[in-house]
């Protein structure tokens, strides 16, 4: 006789939220009241969680490895201890304390979700003065519906760069959330390169003091052949003189799906702020298509703020343009699509890791004809 | 080199603009085209490099003995056909350089011929840069990006120069140059001038072909070239307009 399994039961989901304190803390409580978000949910709409993670079944597992320790780890988060503490167990999991990486300026993590649900998360602290650099990598086994959060505080004048490189995960349900707190005269660089999956979903919740602090928030997506992805930023400017500067640049193809979903929060003490928020998507064939909202809340009457977003597709002429010279179709898309995409990875400091995603997107690109 | 005949040709699926045209441009000779907007100039131009859109209803395009209507732009390019666009496209996050050296290779990919190596590249585009006043600081900007109207006409005869094309299309390169630019790239396509070689210049204005003297003008009206002559043609057509020629179309 068969066995009906309940799906997804959101017990197996908040267990490692329990003691969880901060957005992440919030997150629980919401998830316990009103389940799993869904499309009615605003800031999930175009995020079906629920639909996307229906048949994905059992207790899974992250794994974890990094630079210090590159042996493939399973993430393990006590359920039942404050938050600090989890995270020290985390940290010791990883063997390495990242309260105050002094002679570890450059950082590589790779986590990957196994078959099942699961939930794992880590806390990066820069410290102040500090210059850190971190590359993420996330791949999925199939069927694998996981959320992953990892957070970071940027204290004052410390320089955090984070460079986040997501594989595609074609039958696999990926939640990842960042919640940033950018200390006064902090400053935090970030590039994601996502290529969707069943569903993989993007979200970074940052908090700028202001003062001097400055964060730049650029992305890229491209999925193909029924693959989402989702970006998502919130951004809360709190204190007077922050910086934000945010460019998100995707392409949808071959039934593809890409949304983008950004908000600026303008406090009333933040004056002076200076926040520019542009998406620039670009749909190659009917089957494909991108969902977007840029919003801005401003509070603060003496604020710079600007967003600007833009949906259109391939440039005809400009495809004419390159074949005429003699590039066939093909080598003409890519590498139209490549110079649209390659604005978003115009922040990756570190040349090596920006050819590397470079290549692999001009690799994942060689099937867009 | 180029023979036309009886050319029709409509944009999109039912707008016909070339109505019977028949033009022969044997090699060696620099041929110009002259007419009133909306003659059918560029469509011209863009039928004969195989835009999508613009469709041959009758008629034929023979290019050195071969009808090259079904084939695909890139595949003529490597053939040689070029056309210097009357509005060559931005491409952000293409160094120029990188353009054409990736253009280059993939038509010698096409012709079977070896690809030139860097250091090959590099030297042969130094030297047509230095003709053409190109720095290389230039070329190593994004392909067109932030480029003035003269500085994007200049690299369109350098793109010619480096790839070597054994037909070339003029479309209207004389608009947007002042008259210092005028002659720079005059001098480029002078200096493209040989005896295995083709040109077709499109042009509206008599100024260009001071610099640029063409062995054959043609006018064009209403999709058919409507009167050939020698160069003092495009004398009297400054002088005295299309006005005749229009009204006989």
């Amino acid at each position: 006789m068969a066995v009906i399994e309940p799906t997804n039961t959101l017990e197996q989901i908040l267990v490692p939220y329990k003691g969880a304190t901060g957005w992440r803390g919030e997150f629980a409580e919401r998830l316990k009241r009103d389940g799993l978000p869904t499309k009615r949910d605003e800031d999930w709409k175009w995020s079906d969680v629920t639909r996307a993670s229906k048949g994905i079944l059992g207790k899974g597992k992250v794994q974890f490895r990094s630079s210090v320790n590159p042996e493939w780890t399973e993430v393990r988060r006590s359920a039942n201890q404050d938050f600090f503490s989890s995270l020290l167990a985390f940290a010791a999991t990883m063997n390495v304390t990242y309260f105050e990486p002094r002679n570890l300026t450059v950082l590589d993590l790779d986590f990957r979700a196994l078959r099942g649900v699961s939930q794992a998360a880590a806390t990066i602290i820069g410290a102040a003065g500090q210059s850190i650099r971190v590359h993420e990598h996330y791949s999925c086994e199939e069927q694998a519906f996981s959320a992953i959060g990892v957070d970071y505080v940027v204290g004052p004048g410390a320089s955090v760069e984070r460079v986040i490189l997501i594989d595609e995960c074609p039958k696999s349900v990926l939640l990842l959330s960042s919640g940033v707190t950018l200390h006064e005269t902090g400053e935090f660089v970030q590039t994601v390169v996502s290529q969707g999956g069943k569903l993989v979903r993007h979200e970074t919740q940052l908090h700028s003091a202001g003062k001097g602090a400055k964060a730049t928030l650029n992305a890229a997506y491209l999925v193909g052949k029924s693959a989402q992805a989702d970006l998502v930023t919130r951004v809360n400017m709190d204190g007077p003189g922050g910086e934000l500067s945010q460019l998100t640049k995707g392409i949808a193809y071959g039934g593809g799906h890409g949304v983008f979903q950004g908000k600026i929060h303008v406090k009333q003490a933040a004056q002076k702020s200076d926040a520019k928020m542009t998406h620039k998507g670009m749909i190659v064939d009917e089957k494909s298509k991108i969902d977007s909202k840029p919003e801005l809340e401003i509070y603060a009457d003496d604020v710079e703020c600007a967003h600007g977003n833009a949906i259109g597709t391939l440039d005809e002429m400009a495809l004419f343009y390159m074949q005429q010279r003699g590039l066939p179709e093909a080598d003409a898309r890519r590498l139209l699509v490549e110079s649209f995409l390659d604005e978003a990875l115009a922040e990756i400091s570190h040349e090596q890791t920006a050819t590397t995603i470079r290549a692999l997107i001009s690799k994942r690109l060689k099937d867009l004809v | 080199m180029l023979e036309i005949k009886n050319l029709h040709a409509s944009v999109g699926d039912d707008k016909p603009i070339l109505k019977g045209l028949d033009l022969s441009v044997p090699a060696g000779e620099v041929h110009a085209i002259m007419g009133p907007n909306g003659s059918g100039k560029s469509t011209l131009s863009y039928v004969l490099t195989g835009r999508d859109g613009y469709v041959v209803t009758d008629g034929t395009v023979m290019y050195d003995g071969e009808d090259v209507a079904e084939l695909t732009p890139d595949a003529r390019a490597a053939k040689g056909l070029f056309l210097s666009f009357q509005y060559p496209v931005e491409i952000p996050g293409v160094p120029t350089l990188t353009f054409m050296k990736e253009a280059l290779n993939a038509q010698r990919r096409a012709r079977d011929e070896a690809e030139m190596s860097a250091p090959d590249f590099m030297k042969h585009v130094r030297e047509k840069a230095k003709l053409l006043n190109i720095s290389s600081d230039m070329l190593k900007r994004p392909l067109n990006v932030g480029f003035s109207g003269g500085e994007k006409k200049r690299l369109e005869i350098l793109q010619a120069a480096v790839l070597e094309p054994r037909f070339l299309i003029l479309d209207e390169t004389d608009s947007g140059l002042d008259i210092d630019a005028l002659k720079v790239v005059s001098d480029g396509v002078n200096a493209l001038r040989s005896p295995t070689r083709g040109m077709l210049v499109i042009t509206h204005y008599q100024r260009l072909l001071d610099h640029i003297a063409p062995d054959v003008v043609h006018v064009m009206s209403a999709g058919k070239i409507v009167a050939s002559g020698g160069p003092e043609l495009a004398r009297e057509l400054e002088a005295e307009g299309y006005d005749k020629y229009v009204r006989a179309a």
